[in-house]
């Protein structure tokens, strides 16, 4: 399968984990095998059931099937403080009546670690976070991204197999958010620890995991590298979760779908098709232009940088979204222009059965 | 004046207090201060008004040399802490149990600790009477039915009655604070703590008994100054025997209508509760700066 875990037996093996909250399903039969040392981010709407996910390996929450294991190890049959599994908590559960040091040296403790020695191992992981400075601050005098770290620091002091992270960027603001990424991907990578990383913001999983694993109402949809998961989505609902999407309704028959505009594509069905074209694979074009598959009206304009966001209204009602540069000549398109549509590579588009 | 209006209605500083601050200024100091008055002069009193007051150290400075008084008040004493320590024994394991409950058993727990405030402390006592009570107490029958023993314990009208009475009337005070802490808890630090390792009982220890310290502190602030001042639960239980200095100070005022002795026995008594009062502060304080420095927890 694309995407899939290639390798030996799997660090991390789940496999059937099904939960059940009454009458919700809220984990239906998920599957996930994660090699050692990778990131994997669990990226779905709200209320698809990572954090669940994420709560069923750390022991927080019982599955009702299924099966987790992780270095060849049954983890279900673990007590959840003997679990191999460290945690960062959505809001850092950083305990407030202890300081940094005591928070990051509390799991050390706990195994009964000489005290001289947690000094040492907490001064030597507060160091590798630059956190060294304010070891002696309690929690509630730290900033979002201090506190973040704290936990981070927490969790990994203790040398867990399996690093889960549920949200942890979420309190941050946007521009740290995007330097603490890419900071905690190279810190788990330099430490070779496995994690998992739980989000429902696309970029965020995009920037920081090997390989995604899109989730929907309880179910894995796809599990992939992030480029893959853009380009080759396997399943109109992965299609439409990451990226934006125009889903397009075609005929298909004789192995070949055709859109509008004299675009062939490879289709491996017949019959009725979605096709999925990115917002950068259409070219805009005067409404008078022989190539063009479609005309339409701009309805709105959205600049985002080096690029304008358009939405286009064809004449059958359909809305597409368009982006082009800023500096090409359908950049600067009033709302109300009229303009004609093409794909430009039919190689990008996605071909998917249509939903009945 | 309408500047004293406006400050008053915006709520800065301490003119919203100044109701509050006059109702009780009438109501307690006021009377307060002339009966503690009475404790520093010699009065006459004459068909029930006083009709002479003149000012003397002499009650405060013979109390202060008498050996019965130094007995009553460390009796007094001893019991409200020993009260203290019980409510904290009995009333620490059910707001854990709180903690750890449902919806549905933390609502019945909250009624089980709030349905005995709903009735008065006296009628609470007078069952104990019934419980304790010669032969024909349940616990006395119980025992005697059971052949543990063979003659009646004496339970009731001793130090022991007062002891357990109090404990259970005053349970309630202790367990309230508690379970407020309890219900601020965030059980993710409870998942963090296990998830790095830590057992049921180490969580318990390390980091809910530590959160846990501003409640024990009010809990027993409330519990030692209602056992030190009642005189409802010693004079019932302990059959006129047992004299702490709150019944002491009553039967001064009401029996003997000694009423400057009584005025220096509740001075002391005002004082020595003060005290123990600002103790407990300073102990529950202490307790947190020391749990965080040392990172005891
Ligand atoms: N303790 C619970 N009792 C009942 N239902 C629950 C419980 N925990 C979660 N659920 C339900 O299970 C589903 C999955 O919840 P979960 O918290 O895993 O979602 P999520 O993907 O983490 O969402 P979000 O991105 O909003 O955090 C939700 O529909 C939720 O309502
Ligand atoms: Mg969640």
């Amino acid at each position: 399968m694309d995407g899939a875990y290639v390798g030996l037996a799997p660090f991390v093996a789940i496999d059937g984990l099904t939960k059940r909250f009454g009458d919700h399903v809220a984990l239906a039969d998920c599957a996930l095998a994660i090699g050692r040392g990778e990131i994997v981010t669990l990226l779905g709407p709200s209320g698809c059931g990572k954090t669940t996910l994420l709560r069923c390996i750390a022991g927080f929450a019982e599955p009702d099937a299924g099966r987790i294991a992780i270095d060849d190890t049954d983890t279900l049959a673990l007590p959840v403080n003997r679990r191999p599994v460290g945690v960062v908590f959505q809001n850092y559960a950083l305990f407030p009546h202890l300081t940094v040091a005591a928070n990051v040296g509390y799991g050390l403790k706990m195994r009964g670690v000489a005290k001289a020695e947690i000094d040492r191992r907490v001064a030597e992981i507060l160091a590798l976070v630059s956190l060294s400075e304010l070891k002696d601050r309690y929690p509630i005098a730290l900033s979002g991204g201090q506190q973040q770290r704290v936990a981070v620091a927490r969790a990994l002091v203790v040398e867990p197999k399996l690093l889960l992270l549920d949200e942890a960027f979420n309190a941050l603001d946007a521009k740290l958010r995007a330097g603490m990424q890419a900071e905690l991907r190279k810190l788990i990578k330099r430490l070779g620890m496995t994690a998992i990383f739980v989000t429902h913001d696309q970029d965020e999983a995009l920037a920081i995991s090997d390989r995604v694993a899109v989730m929907g109402s309880g179910r894995i949809a796809q599990v992939a590298n992030p480029i893959d998961i853009y380009d080759r989505p396997a399943s109109p609902y992965v299609a439409q979760f990451v990226g934006t999407s125009n889903m397009l309704e075609a005929r298909a028959s004789g192995g070949v779908a055709t859109l509008p505009g004299g675009i062939k594509l490879a289709a491996p069905i017949s019959g009725n098709v979605q096709v999925l074209v990115r917002p950068q694979n259409f070219e805009i074009l005067d409404a008078s232009d022989a190539r063009a598959g479609w005309q339409g009206r701009v309805t709105f304009g959205r600049p985002a940088g080096a690029i304008v966001e358009y939405e286009i209204d064809a004449a059958d009602g359909t809305s597409f979204k368009i982006a082009a540069l800023r500096d090409s000549p359908a950049g600067h398109l009033p709302v109300g222009a009229k303009v004609g549509l093409a794909v430009r590579d039919a190689g990008t588009c996605v071909v998917f059965e249509a939903s009945s | 004046m309408l500047d004293i209006i406006a400050r008053f209605a915006n709520g800065r500083g301490f003119w919203p207090a100044i109701p509050a601050v006059a109702f009780l200024t009438v109501l307690m100091v006021i009377p307060l201060v002339l009966l503690l008055s009475f404790g520093f002069s010699d009065i006459v009193v004459s068909r029930g008004v006083i009709v002479s007051q003149d000012f003397t150290l002499d009650h405060l400075t013979k109390i202060l040399g008498d050996r019965l008084y130094l007995l009553t008040f460390q009796r007094s004493i001893n019991l409200s802490l020993s009260v203290t320590a019980l409510c904290l024994i009995f009333g620490f394991p059910v707001a854990y149990l709180y903690l750890r409950s449902g919806t549905f058993a933390r609502r019945a727990i909250l009624i089980a600790v709030i349905a005995p405030l709903l009735t008065s402390g006296i009628v609470r006592t007078y069952a104990w009477i019934v419980i304790l009570g010669g032969q024909r107490g349940i616990v006395n029958r119980a025992l005697l039915d059971l052949g543990l023993i063979e003659a009646p314990l004496r339970i009731l009208n001793t130090h022991w009655a007062v002891l357990i009475g109090m404990t259970q009337v005053h349970l309630p005070l202790m367990i309230l604070p508690l379970i407020a802490v309890m219900t601020r808890h965030d059980k993710a630090l409870d998942e963090a703590s296990a998830n790095l390792g830590a057992s049921r009982l180490q969580t318990l220890r390390h980091v809910i008994l530590p959160m846990s310290v501003p409640g024990i502190g009010t809990g027993a602030t409330l519990v030692f100054t209602l056992s030190y001042t009642t005189f409802v639960v010693p004079q019932l239980l302990g059959g006129g025997n047992y004299l702490n200095a709150a019944t002491m100070a009553f039967e001064q005022m009401v029996y003997s209508l000694e009423w400057s002795k009584g005025a220096v026995t509740s001075t002391l008594l005002l004082v020595t509760c003060i005290f123990f009062i600002g103790l407990f502060t300073w102990a529950s304080q202490t307790t947190t700066r020391w749990i965080r420095q040392e990172g005891v927890a």
